[in-house]
């Protein structure tokens, strides 16, 4: 009995993941292979033609330089604000457990209520924002209407959505710092910025590597957020690998340059996880 | 002039005081430990005296300057640690540079001082590793570095050998022993540990409940101690304290066993405690009656455990005899070494000697 138990459950995680992970990816992309005018019609194969196709439009470029400049950004922005709200709520004082608790529910938001309720909030003639400004006489801003405003407001989403979760992971990170570490830097003189730089920060090194890691990927292959706010426009300014090849796949049923499209994309992202691990290794030599 | 001076110091978290008027002198070159069970405030003392915790009332003077109010790097202090606090990132040489860095000290002063520190310490050979692949004592060595290189008028060290093995503890003690009295500064040293607190000290301050007990040399705190509980404290084994009346010059332990009561009593009668050290108790041919309910053998010595007028009582002796459990025997108590409190206040009764 207890012979068959470990293999037994081994392969169903083992079978669970070819059926419905690796299965998928490979069909995928075998797909990028063939010429599908509908999802109905019979593949021909093409070989690698759809990649060439792909790789000389101006739109894949310009959704790579769109992805790489949204999720950096987006990353960049939510470190930042994360690590800066988490030593915030590190602090004592009164409410802390209702702040911090308070912190973390955008994280609980369904993408889809937070980009609504923004493009309520800065919606043209009744959202909130655009009366305020109106009542105070500032000019209006056309949050989805130009090329970089509607860049900023997807990032501005983003970054309101998942910075709770960099300042939760963040804050009980900080909880393992042992307390006299930042006593013996106040002995030796080290004021609250040099006890940051020279305790906090590299205690918390490996935990920042995995969240900037995680973040970015996540972050690289966010689709709703894009999909629902601007639809990668206007004018493809917003327009992301993962809606560049969702809209070549199901808008313009060229299911081969779609499939193309996201097997580069993974390739794209493989290639920068392999340098970041080289630049910042996740376990320290000692 | 007193190197380090704590003047009335005070300690209050809300309603609860934690340290209640320290007074104390330390000179140059003097070692003082402040020894005491946990939470009898020393090592909130200590915390005081290094700008860690604010000083709620009293003052402190360092090097003659009052720095009751600065925060810890304007103190002329450095710490070493209960768990060492070295920097986990850092190498060896970063560890000890640092403090000297944040007070930009240039580089080559800051090389010249690690190396003779290191080399004091004989930790040369580990500046370049860092804390995570050292053991326990040579964390400590480099812990001691770190606070060596600053060159304080104050060293202070909180508990900097509860974490070593037996070994290596008493052989660190020995080390900052000799360390201090090449250096030459004042240290101020935190322990719970009576042994520590005797080999090390110049001279102990014993703690309770947030006051001082006693401060005295640790031949002065053992021969002369202020009261029952640095009675109880100091001396290992610990000392016997039996309750007993005081009456008509004679200390009465029990249904027909007295003692002589010592001379020099501030008080004729009353309820009384009174404390013999069990290595100052002999076995004699004649004397008080004891019954023997367990025995240590600890090599050179034997510890008897029994009873005296159904008191427990703990005998020292350098003798080896076979004796049984349950078997009697006879104590002799030279006058010398009784002990006499009041049982209430706990406070000593002799004066003189």
């Amino acid at each position: 009995m207890t012979r068959w138990l470990l293999p037994g459950f081994l392969g169903v995680g083992v079978l669970a993941t070819l059926l419905l992970i690796v299965g998928p990816a490979l069909y995928a992309v075998s797909l990028s292979f063939y010429d599908m005018p509908s999802l109905t019609a019979d593949p021909v194969w093409v070989g690698f033609a759809k990649y060439a196709q792909v790789l000389a439009s101006a739109a894949f470029w310009n959704a790579l330089w769109n992805g790489i400049v949204y999720a950096g950004l987006a990353i960049v922005l939510q470190v930042v604000l994360g690590i800066g709200f988490a030593l915030l709520l590190n602090q004592n004082f009164i409410g802390r457990s209702l702040l911090r608790g308070l912190a973390f529910l955008p994280y609980l938001l369904p993408t889809v209520v937070a980009v609504l309720v923004f493009k309520w909030m800065v919606d043209g003639s009744l959202g909130i924002v655009t009366i305020l400004m109106d009542d105070w006489g500032l000019p209006p801003i056309y949050w989805f209407e130009t090329e970089t405003a509607s860049m900023v407001s997807v990032i501005m989403i983003s970054v309101w959505l998942w910075t709770p979760f960099v300042t939760t992971t963040f804050l009980a990170g900080l909880q393992t710092v042992p307390g006299q570490l930042y006593e013996a830097a106040r002995v030796d003189g080290a004021g609250p910025i040099r006890q940051f730089f020279h305790v906090t920060l590299p205690s918390l090194r490996p935990i920042l590597t995995v969240i900037i890691l995680l973040r970015g990927v996540w972050m690289f292959n966010k689709f709703d957020v894009v999909w629902l706010a601007t639809g990668g426009g206007p004018l493809g300014a917003t327009e992301h690998l993962p809606v560049l090849s969702y809209r070549e796949a199901f808008a313009l049923y060229d299911i081969g340059s779609g499939a193309a499209i996201a097997t580069l994309s993974f390739f794209v992202l493989m290639v920068a996880v392999a340098i970041y691990f080289r630049v910042f290794p996740m376990e320290q030599g000692k | 002039m007193a190197e380090v001076s704590l003047r009335k110091l005070r300690k209050t978290y809300g309603p609860v005081v934690a340290v209640e008027g320290v007074d104390l002198e330390i000179a140059k070159g003097e070692l003082i430990v402040l020894l005491g069970p946990s939470g009898c405030g020393k090592s909130t003392t200590l915390r005081m005296v290094a700008g860690l915790e604010t000083i709620s009332d009293g003052k402190l003077h360092i090097g003659g300057r009052d720095v009751t109010a600065l925060e810890p790097k304007d103190r002329d202090i450095a710490m070493v640690f209960q768990n060492y606090a070295l920097y986990p990132h850092k190498t060896i040489r970063g560890n000890m540079s640092f403090g000297l860095k944040m007070r930009g000290t240039d580089t080559a002063e800051i090389t010249k001082r690690v190396d003779a520190a290191a080399e004091m310490l004989d930790i040369t050979h580990l500046l370049d590793r860092k804390p995570g692949q050292l053991s326990g004592g040579q964390m400590q060595r480099v812990a001691l570095g770190r606070a060596l290189v600053r060159d304080p008028a104050v060293f202070l060290l909180d508990e900097p050998l509860s974490n070593l093995d037996a070994k290596l503890r008493s052989r660190m003690r020995e080390e900052i022993a000799l360390l201090q009295r090449r250096i030459g500064k004042a240290m101020l040293y935190v322990t719970h540990d009576q042994t520590e607190a005797m080999t090390l000290a110049d001279r102990i301050v014993i703690m309770r409940d947030g006051r001082v007990q006693q401060i005295g040399s640790p031949l002065e705190v053992y021969d002369r101690p202020a009261n029952a509980f640095v009675a109880g404290f100091i001396g290992s084994p610990e000392m016997n304290l039996i309750d007993a009346d005081l009456a008509d010059g004679r200390l009465v332990l029990g249904e027909g066993v007295s003692l002589p009561a010592p001379s020099g009593l501030t008080r004729r009668e009353g309820r009384v405690t009174v404390g013999m050290r069990p290595e100052a108790i002999a076995p004699a041919g004649e004397g008080l009656p004891f019954t023997i309910r367990g025995i240590e053998q600890l090599g050179s010595q034997t510890l008897f455990i029994g009873e005296l007028a159904g008191r427990r009582l703990r005998v020292m002796t350098g003798r080896r005899d076979d004796v049984a459990l349950g078997s009697g025997m006879r104590i002799a108590v030279p006058e010398a070494a009784i002990h006499l409190f009041d049982r209430e206040s706990g406070e000593r009764l002799t004066t003189g000697r």
